[in-house]
């Protein structure tokens, strides 16, 4: 059976400490305003302690990605393994994909001119490696799954403050945040 | 289900190793396909450098360094440290930034138009060593000693090797030394009147422990690397109760958070030792076997101390004490992580020895998965070969005192006729201000920022005018260098050799040269040998640093015989392979009760801090009363360590403005909402921001994350005075510093 | 807000070329059994509208290439035909380009209804493109719904210039029809999520928004008491009232991005 690849973020032991997004830019060489991964503090809302929860969040590598529909120059790859690969040198810069991601994974970069976004670190991936995220999560929170083999019944795929859209499928799993009993003085 | 771990991740790394090895056989590039299939990541393909990160964190990261055609093209933790574990944290991973920033500073320059023109002009490192000769040699002729030349460095490299700036100014003679630390005196002291020294349990083994107490510190953001042992813990069943003024973010990942009253930590200790007392909860063998003063302790517990009053001082329900309290005495083990944010108050040394005093009586003293957490130097036993140097002939310096002291100053004092002027640290601009005899005519700055860390930022710009001369070895235009007359490149630790130990885990990194120097940056040492050139040419004699220093050599060259048996390796080349851990008896500090007080055993009771002026007991001492209508809080984040990091651009990505946290009530009471800009100020200074609502704060509580932005003029310290901590003095040289007991008001502008 | 002015003077340009294809097409085929001077008479104006058309939709295609970072590889948009509706997009509208162009050189029938169809097919491309997954609030037929009478009142004003047909019925019922739809659609997104919610509020507080409705109103008003006679007024009118409210289409819709970790 093929592989569908897929991040899972815990966020019960997710810190919001950046380390995902920042190992994303130090492995990928990101020119220095460019991110591929970012953390968005859950709104108080959601989670009711401000900015002590957290979506860390790439390219989701929907099973019907938008971008790949919507990019007029076939830049966007679907590998069989679920990634969803974006090639620079393809892309002319109609940044259709930024508009129509509703994850915000694919970022124009104007020096460049062009979009890019997360790989999945592909090529660390077929060298048995794991993402430059995931490796670089300090408490485990960030993880790679197979999505065909995950069975894990307290994951969910839309976790409150990140995007419903079942047509687009996106992969990334979420464990829910847990809050502590307090005491307050 | 199936998910992919580092090591599954490493064992299939090795069989892409091996299918690269057959691709690498066939001819040419034009076999990979267009698409991504194309190219696996080829690790081969790099020269990989063993590294470690020399900053004044907790975590001492072992680093793996990739380089490829001289230029470091990323880094990641190393795997082989159980501590490390792969991963860096956010600051670490921007190091590839902070080498190739275009914000750099490249060579030696000059402020011509004087301190804060911003008119800089160029020199050669030879010129510059020149000017610099003049003024000491010009010093020296004025005043008849080098005591006029005063050194500021601390925590900015904590490589052994750059123990060579305190060397480079022995070698010059007798000079003044900034001694003392602003991070954890207090809690120093305090550790060494109870235990004898600062000797904490291996980190790792927090897994073992039943119930886990982190008071005051915040490894969430403070030693990331910690974090995975918190949850390892709690997996196993252990309970994590986090006492904080702030709702943390470790806090939010506890099973319970005490938001105690700020420097009230002792009290709510006093109080859960008195519950221990009243229940028998107290470990009869370690009191009476192992300890000395329990009884008089305990007297003064049953006459001074009630849960209540505990309750009442800290905010913390009596009932929730003794609660806590009692899981606390049925886990076993259990241990307490004394953070070093709860000891920086003017009761802080005494606070430490009640949470000590609270954790022994408990029975967690030297118990795998227990003790009382703060930190250690057990593993710095290096030669301090760079350090250790000798003062030119008939140099002259300050009579009768014992010389300079510092925690991490190994080298121990001898009996000269002559010493280096020691002063405080922590009172920097006060410093400058009343020295006498001479006055301090020249400053010398390495690895520190102190426009970004020392206190009262405004007194410091007064102090600084004293000074004819202001010479700061960087790597960026911090406020520090605009205050400064001549600056010159440092190396970052990629570009020179180095060995690092941690004050928390018990891992031993090498750090190798990874990259040659950028632009004409030299490391520590290498500026010691330039300056020696020049001192020497000048008048001969008159410094004694080798000319000429081999860094790798001068690495080599901290190890001795205890190193490599405390770490199980027969050289430190070893540690190319991967760092090294130190082959403990025990996971557990004190695992043979063997105390290293005045008794041998724990102290309830000591004499010795009764000598150096404080209570025998460990009794309840009142926190600084509060001067203006907000207590100031001003904790690290985690995007910094201190002024580093956040200046990068890389970094702005994430942390693009800096914030005062005010609760919700008290910003309405004062007609401030969110992202408003706000002056928060006080006697001494203020700081213009903005302010964000939060009940993560307690409403008489602002909180400010220090940190340097390279384009903002943000600064805590201009509100932060330099009141000292009540200890820290005996170890350190100076006691520490009441950075949490800063009052300050706030209004809308 | 991001104004995207290529996206307004491309989706603008085209819908008129669009607009005007029809009216001529209705007109070619209107003519039919009409006496063959009248017929040659009006042919000469159906090809200036032709004519028309296609400069306005060159003109579009042109603007629409400054959207791109790399504007040389326009060409290469038609890559990705069989998913991506703005390669469909570029290829429909090349197509019509070539047809107005061949219509207003030597018009057919034949032709003229294929050109109208093909622009048609231009309209649904782009109400499919610029209606992203990421927008909630347009990610539907909404942006189909304003191209569409957006062509046909540019259209129906424009095709009665030259005074040959009355259009005003068409006119006033498609600039009715697109200021309605202007209004009630925010008024929906209201009762919406998040995101939608901020986009209404993005249009209810945008002078464009306003300004843009007023001068379609007008419009249909001056088309009321003057009928085809104020056909030029009219234009003008609606031409600038569909620019500024098409700047709001376009740059005042929030991205569900903007919000992560909030509500969406």
């Amino acid at each position: 059976m093929s592989k569908r690849y897929a991040f899972l973020l815990d966020m019960d032991k997710c810190i919001g400490c950046r380390g995902c997004a920042m190992a994303c830019k130090n492995f990928n060489q990101l020119d220095p305003g460019m991110v591929w991964r970012q953390v968005y503090p859950l709104a108080e809302s959601i989670y009711p302690h401000r900015e002590r929860a957290f979506l860390s969040l790439s390219c989701n590598h929907c099973d019907d990605p938008a971008c790949l529909r919507a990019c007029p120059v076939a830049a966007y790859e679907k590998r069989d393994d679920g990634i969803v690969v974006h090639h620079q040198d393809k892309c002319i810069g109609c940044t259709n994909c930024v508009r129509s991601c509703p994850y915000g994974a694919p970022r124009f970069n104007k020096e460049e001119k062009h979009a890019e976004k997360c790989s999945m670190c592909v090529e660390r991936i077929e060298a048995g490696l794991l993402p430059a995220c995931v490796q670089g999560c300090v408490t485990g929170a960030l993880q790679l799954i197979d999505l065909n083999e995950f069975e894990e019944t307290n994951a969910v795929q839309y976790p409150a403050g990140y995007p419903v859209m079942k047509r687009l499928n996106p992969s990334t799993r979420f464990i829910l945040p847990k809050m502590p009993r307090q005491v307050r003085g | 289900m199936k998910r992919f771990d580092h090591d599954s991740g490493r064992r299939g790394f090795l069989k892409g190793l091996l299918s690269l090895g057959a691709a690498g056989a066939l001819p040419g590039s034009l076999l990979v396909p267009a698409k991504s299939q194309a190219a696996p990541f080829d690790a081969s393909a790099y020269q990989v450098f063993r590294n470690a990160c020399p900053r004044n964190c907790y975590d001492t990261c072992s680093i793996k360094s990739y380089v490829k055609d001289g230029v470091l093209q990323f880094v990641e933790g190393a795997p082989e440290s159980t501590y490390t574990k792969g991963s860096l944290c956010v600051k670490g991973y921007a190091y590839p930034r902070r080498i190739y920033s275009p914000d750099r500073i490249k060579y030696p320059m000059i402020q011509e138009g004087g301190r804060g023109s911003g008119k800089w002009r160029r020199l050669s490192w030879d010129e510059a060593m020149d000017i610099i000769a003049d003024k000491i040699l010009d010093i020296k002729k004025r005043d008849g000693s080098l005591l006029g030349l005063g050194l500021t460095k601390y925590s900015g490299q904590f490589g052994i090797v750059n123990y060579g700036v305190e060397g480079m100014m022995s070698s010059l003679g007798y000079t003044t030394r900034f001694v003392g630390t602003p991070c954890w005196p207090a809690g120093i002291d305090a550790q060494n009147y109870d235990l004898g020294d600062m000797w904490c349990n291996d980190p790792e083994d927090m897994v073992k422990s039943k119930y886990i107490i982190v008071w005051g510190a915040n490894p969430a953001w403070c030693s990331m690397h910690s974090m995975k042992y918190l949850y390892e813990a709690k997996r196993r069943g252990a309970k994590v109760l986090v006492i904080d003024p702030i709702f943390t973010q470790t806090a939010a990942k506890a099973d319970v958070f005490w938001q105690v009253r700020t420097g009230a930590d002792g009290a709510l200790a006093l109080g859960m030792a008195r519950h221990l007392l009243d229940m028998g909860l107290v470990d009869k063998d370690f009191v009476e076997n192992h300890a000395v003063g329990f009884e008089e302790f305990a007297d003064y517990l049953r006459k001074n101390v009630t849960v209540e009053w505990a309750s009442e001082v800290s905010g913390i329900p009596a009932s929730e004490i003794r609660e806590v309290t009692e899981e606390f005495a049925a886990a076993k083990p259990a241990t307490v992580w004394i953070g070093y944010g709860m000891q920086r108050h003017t009761n802080g040394g005494a606070m430490v020895r009640s949470i000590d005093a609270f954790v022994a009586m408990s029975g967690n003293i030297g118990v795998e998965g227990g003790g009382a957490r703060y930190g250690h130097l057990a593993t710095w036993g290096f030669n301090y070969h760079a350090m250790v140097q000798k003062q030119p002939e008939g140099s002259v310096g300050f009579a009768g005192a014992s010389g300079p002291k510092g925690e991490f100053d190994f080298a121990g004092g001898g009996s000269a006729k002559y010493s280096d002027r020691a002063v405080n640290i922590n009172k920097t601009a006060q410093e400058i201000l009343d020295a006498r005899d001479p006055e301090l005519k020249m400053l010398w700055i390495s690895c520190k920022n102190p426009f970004a860390q020392d206190f009262d930022r405004n007194k410091l710009e007064r102090a600084f005018k004293k000074l004819e001369m202001v010479v700061s070895v960087e790597q960026f235009f911090t406020e520090t260098v605009k205050h400064s007359d001549i600056v010159l490149p440092a190396t970052t630790l990629f570009e020179e050799w180095n060995v690092n130990v941690s004050y928390w885990h018990y891992w031993l990194s090498l750090n190798e040269q990874a990259i040659k120097p950028m632009h004409e940056a030299k490391s520590n040492i290498e500026i010691a040998a330039a300056l020696s050139r020049a001192m020497n040419r000048k008048e001969p004699g008159s410094c004694t640093f080798a000319q000429e220093v081999d860094g790798k050599e001068w690495m080599v060259k901290e190890f001795n015989k205890g190193i490599y048996g405390l770490f199980g390796i027969e050289s430190w080349e070893d540690l190319r392979n991967g760092p090294a851990k130190a082959k403990l008896a025990s996971s557990a500090s004190w695992n043979e009760k063997k105390f290293r007080t005045p008794s041998g055993k724990y102290e309830f009771k000591s004499d010795l801090c009764a000598k150096n002026g404080f209570k025998a007991l460990p009794e309840y001492v009142e926190v600084r009363k509060a001067t203006a209508p907000f207590r100031l809080l001003t904790p690290h984040v985690q995007y910094a360590l201190h002024s580093q990091f956040v200046n990068l651009d890389w970094m702005e990505a994430f942390y693009p403005e800096p914030y005062v946290f005010i609760h919700p009530d008290a910003a309405k009471a004062k007609g401030i909402g969110e992202l408003d800009m706000v002056r928060v100020f006080s006697s001494i200074g203020e700081v213009k921001v903005r302010a964000k609502l939060t009940k993560n704060v307690q409403k008489d509580c602002l909180v400010m994350y220090e940190a340097w932005f390279r384009k903002l003029d943000f600064n805590v310290q201009n509100v932060v005075d330099d009141c000292a901590a009540d200890m820290g003095a005996m170890k350190t040289g100076a006691p520490g510093v009441a950075i949490h007991d800063q009052f300050v008001d706030i209004e809308r502008i | 807000m991001n104004y995207e002015f290529p996206l307004v003077i491309f989706t603008v340009l085209t819908q008129f070329a669009v607009g005007l294809a029809l009216f001529a097409a209705f007109k070619s085929l209107s003519c039919a059994g009409s006496t063959a001077k009248e017929c040659e008479d009006i042919s000469a104006w159906r090809s200036k509208d032709w004519f028309a058309a296609f400069l306005l939709a060159a003109f579009g295609l042109g603007a629409s290439m400054f959207h791109l970072a790399q504007p040389l590889r326009a060409m290469e948009a038609l890559g990705n035909l069989s998913v991506s509706w703005l390669s469909r997009e570029g290829l429909i509208f090349g197509l019509f380009t070539v047809l107005a162009l061949v219509n207003a050189l030597r018009e057919s029938r034949c032709l003229a209804v294929l050109a109208a169809l093909c622009g048609l097919a231009g309209i649904v491309a782009q109400g499919m493109t610029y209606a992203p997954a990421a927008m909630p609030a347009v990610s539907n037929g909404v942006p189909m719904l304003i191209f569409m009478l957006t062509a046909l009142a540019l259209g129906s004003s424009a095709g009665q210039v030259n005074g040959s047909h009355d259009f005003s019925t068409a006119f006033r019922v498609s600039s009715a029809s697109l200021v309605a739809v202007l209004l009630i659609v925010p008024c929906l997104w209201t009762s919406g999520g998040t995101v939608m919610q901020a986009s209404a509020a993005l249009w209810m507080q945008s002078w464009m928004f306003w300004a843009g409705l007023g001068l379609t109103t007008l419009a249909f008003i001056v088309s009321l008491r003057a009928g085809a006679e104020a056909a030029m007024p009219c234009l003008l009118l609606v031409l600038g009232g569909v620019a500024l409210t098409r700047i709001i289409v376009f740059g005042g819709v929030v991205h569900t991005a903007v919000n992560l970790g909030m509500p969406y």
